[in-house]
């Protein structure tokens, strides 16, 4: 059964284990769209607003140097610059050879001369130049560093008018910033390193024009880089004060991919155009911005974003390129963290989910499943181990489940009904089996038994049922006699006299008569018991035909009287006559005669005994005898045996003793035939006793007398002791002539003491002595 | 001198009774039959009679019986003797109305002692 389980799972468990995964897995895979869109996003936007970043400060920069171009383009404007200007080139315009004076100036502005410093003091000390030291002053005070470290203004022709600091040159026409800004009004230059302000500047010089539009000479500055650099610093600064980020770095690259200025170390001026290239590949487009994720020189993983310089009004771009440097782990910590927290939460959401698809899969498909289970086992027939299955479920399962449960407690009920009906109706059978075997045993036993057999309502006394051989005994149809009162068959009493249920009786063993229909009543011999059958009382009779033996009987009687009459009559003439010889009544007699007569009539003595003795055994046999009860004292009894037998013990020389321990008890016997049974058993001592004594002793033992008879005759054998009260039994008999016996004297004793209600027993040693003892019940005093 | 009638149906016992009697000083008459018995009874009126119970003719009671009914005959003591062995044949006789019983074979001595306690009486 297991298998068949384990191989057809719930499937709705299955299912429903499947849609969750289904789900989880779904989930996971939006979290994991999610998670990677997010990040993409994330990075584009941070790539992005660092490159906005850059940009934005490139646009600083611009701004920066704009506004510091627009200072000197508003400087050239200036009334007293333009004054002095107008003046230096009205000078020169008066000078015959401007060239030649230029030229002198020129060599004397490199040489040492006295006249040199002169002309260079004259330069720097004169108000334009003061004026242009004080704006390199006021910046250089605002700001604690330089801004322009150096101003100077060429006129027309080129030669220094005003300068903040000597510069290389006094005439500066054959420059080629003096000729581009002549040319178009303005020139920038590369980033260099100025050498007397020992930084690295930008050259940038104005057109200054008169009023009138008329060329009248170039103002030259030099840029501090400083300020730039600044602004790039800037980026790193706000990186680091606002996110924390340290990682930051920020490279400055002029439009010649040569490195400018780097928040970290740097070496200035480096061509860093293979880097740039192998990075971003073409970019020298100039629209170009983008971000690059990739190795560092330092082994970590960057965020390379790269924007470049655009044109900031009318200000062309410097081509200049700003590249943002950013360890990954920091510029995209907001995205990792989204990351880990959308992973998070996925895993999270996959976990419940599949949790929950468990959860709830279980909690649907198990009230399922146990009710398979338990349809399942009913179907077995297993009913007796099936639980009720608990309700979990508020749904239709639960619903189901109820139901089931009802169901289900209902046909356990039934079932066992059935069980326990089942159950009985085998007892039952299995009873009934029983009851019909022994019914057939019954029948059987009533159909063979040679008794008939009567069942009578003890109530009604109508007859219930008879056996076959009763049916055979009373000699009438069966149904004629079943539901016929009792004693029309079975027993002639009258109505109102039963015996059993009226009188009291007992009927056990006793003589009675069937009546015939046919008339004439057979003699049976019946016993009546009393029995209840359910809780109605019935009397059963069971009843043997014993006409046979009464008719033994009466024959018996008959013979007997008959013998004894044809015995008794011609012993009696006998004996008569003897007697009438011995009392020589026809006349006299010798002794001779006298003796032979005398030894005549015992004998005539004896037979009368033997005759007497069967005719007491068909006596006591049919139990016919009555005893005639007197109340007698032990002691008058013994005496008297004692006297009948003195002489005749005295005379064969033996001693005879009589020891009375009777103590005055009195017993209720018939006296003679306790004297008979003394007579047999002293006359038996006497009989077997050669030599020694013979006692009777009788004493008082409780509620009896026992008596006994001891002679020191030849004794018993042990193997004849128990046949000693048997009939006709006879020991010790020698044979010849000699002492003889009847052999029924102790069976007839036997008789006799029993019927008093007392035991006799023999005890006795070969050769030694005998005792013959019996007891008599004493009436109590 | 006493008379004793003998009704019995054995001749040979009459014969040795009468001589016992004889010797004892009675004057016997004897009978074999029963019926004649009877007669010799009502019209001789012995002393005793001395009757067996066993009779071809008629039942020794039944003849008591008689004789005990009939005014002449019923002051006649009787005394009865049968080798019959039965139990109540005593009890029988008694009721009859039989004075004495003897069971054969009897002591000769006995018979004499129990007539002459009868006449006695």
């Amino acid at each position: 059964m297991h298998k068949t389980n384990i191989g057809k799972k719930t499937k709705i468990q299955t299912k429903l284990t499947i849609a969750f995964m289904a789900v989880a897995v779904f989930i996971v895979i939006v979290g994991s769209i999610t998670v990677y869109t997010s990040q993409t996003v994330l990075r584009d936007t941070i790539g992005e607003n660092t490159i906005l970043l850059a940009e934005e400060t490139l646009r600083q920069v611009s701004q920066d140097i704009f506004f510091r171009i627009e200072e000197m383009q508003v400087y050239a404007k200036d009334q007293m610059l333009e004054q002095y200007l107008t003046d230096s080139n009205k000078e020169f315009e008066a000078l015959d050879d401007i060239q030649a004076y230029i030229d002198k100036h020129d060599k004397d502005w490199i040489s040492d001369t006295e006249s040199s410093k002169e002309l260079i003091q004259q330069l720097e000390n004169n108000s334009l130049s003061e004026e242009l030291q004080g704006k390199v002053d006021f910046y250089n005070n605002k700001y604690g560093h330089m801004i322009f470290s150096e101003i100077f203004i060429a006129n027309k022709y080129g030669a220094n008018i005003a300068q903040t600091r000597k510069t290389e040159d006094y005439y500066q026409a054959d420059e080629g910033w003096w000729q581009k800004s002549k040319e178009e009004g303005f020139y920038m230059s590369d980033v260099v390193y100025d050498q007397s302000s020992e930084i690295y500047a930008i050259t940038v010089s104005v057109r200054i024009d008169s009023s009138e539009g008329d060329f009248m000479g170039v103002v030259k500055a030099v840029l501090n880089l400083y300020e730039i650099t600044n602004i790039v610093d800037n980026i790193k600064y706000q990186y680091l004060s606002h996110l924390k980020h340290s990682t930051v770095d920020v490279k400055l690259i002029d439009k010649n991919d040569k490195l400018l200025y780097s928040t970290g170390d740097f070496k200035q001026f480096e061509d860093v155009s293979q880097e740039l290239y192998s990075r971003y590949g073409h970019i020298n487009n100039a629209q170009h911005r983008d971000y690059y994720i990739g190795m560092g020189s330092d082994g970590n993983k960057k965020l390379f974003s790269h924007a470049h310089m655009q044109d900031y009004r009318d200000f062309k771009s410097l081509g200049w390129r700003l590249i943002v440097e950013h360890n990954t782990r920091e510029i995209f910590a907001p995205a990792y963290r989204l990351r880990y927290y959308l992973s998070l939460i996925t895993a999270l959401m996959f976990i419940v989910a599949f949790l929950l698809g468990s959860i709830i899969s279980r909690r649907i498909s198990k009230p399922a499943a146990d009710l398979k289970d338990a349809l399942s086992k009913i179907n077995e027939g297993n009913i007796g181990n099936v639980p009720r299955i608990a309700v979990k479920s508020q749904d239709e399962i639960g619903s189901l489940t109820d139901v089931f449960n009802k169901v289900f407690d209902d046909l356990k009920l039934k079932t066992t009904s059935i069980n326990n009906l089942d159950k009985e109706i085998s007892v039952r059978k299995k009873i009934e089996l029983d009851l019909r075997i022994e019914k057939d045993k019954l029948n059987v036993i009533l159909d063979s038994t040679l008794a008939g057999i009567v069942l009578i309502d003890a109530q009604t006394h109508k007859i219930v049922e008879v056996n076959p051989m009763a049916v055979q005994m009373i000699g009438a149809p069966k149904e004629d006699i079943v539901g016929k009162a009792c004693n029309k068959f079975i027993c002639p009493a009258e109505v109102g006299k039963c015996p059993i249920t009226d009188l009291d009786q007992g009927v056990n063993n006793v003589e009675g008569v069937l009546l015939s229909p046919r008339g004439g009543n057979t003699p049976i011999l019946k016993t009546v018991g009393k029995v209840m059958l359910g809780d109605k009382l019935y009397l059963v009779e069971s009843f043997m035909d014993i006409t046979k033996r009464k008719e033994v009987e009466q024959l018996k009687d008959e013979f007997i009287s008959t013998v004894s009459h044809e015995l008794r009559t011609p012993l009696s003439i006998i004996k008569e006559g003897i007697s009438l010889v011995l009392d020589e009544i026809p006349g006299k007699i010798n002794k001779d005669q006298k003796d032979i007569l005398q030894t005549a009539k015992d004998s005539t003595g004896r037979l009368t005994k033997i005759i007497n003795s069967l005719l007491d055994i068909s006596k006591f046999e049919a139990k016919k005898v009555e005893l005639e009860r007197t109340d007698v004292k032990m002691s008058d009894l013994a005496g008297k045996v004692y006297d009948m037998f003195k002489n005749l013990i005295e005379d064969k020389g033996l001693s005879f003793t009589l020891k009375d321990l009777s103590e005055e008890s009195m017993v209720y016997i018939d006296e003679d035939k306790v004297v008979q049974v003394f007579t047999n058993l002293v006359g038996n001592a006497l009989k077997f006793t050669k030599q020694g004594k013979i006692d009777i002793i009788v004493k008082d033992v409780g509620s009896e007398v026992e008596c006994m008879v001891f002679d020191t005759g030849i004794g018993i054998a042990k193997k004849d002791l128990p046949n000693v009260f048997n009939k006709f039994e006879q020991f010790g008999r020698t044979p010849g002539p000699g002492i003889k016996g009847t052999g029924l004297g102790l069976s007839i004793s036997k008789n006799i003491v029993e019927i008093h209600g007392g035991q006799i027993w023999v005890e006795s040693e070969l050769g030694k002595s005998t005792k013959f003892i019996f007891t008599l019940p004493k009436i109590a005093v | 001198m006493k008379k004793i009638l003998i009704i019995e149906d054995e001749p040979e016992q009459i014969k040795l009774i009468s001589m016992r009697l004889k010797a004892n000083g009675y004057d016997v008459t004897s009978t074999e039959v029963a019926r004649e018995g009877l007669r010799i009874a009502k019209e001789e009126k012995p002393d005793l009679i001395l009757l067996d119970i066993l009779l071809p003719d008629i039942n020794g009671l039944e003849v008591a019986e008689n004789l005990k009914s009939d005014i002449i005959t019923k002051e006649i003591p009787i005394i009865a003797f049968t080798a019959l062995g039965t139990p109540d044949i005593e009890e029988q006789c008694k009721e009859a109305g039989i004075s004495d019983f003897l069971r054969k074979p009897y002591e000769s001595q006995d018979l004499i002692d129990k007539i002459k306690k009868q006449l006695e009486a």
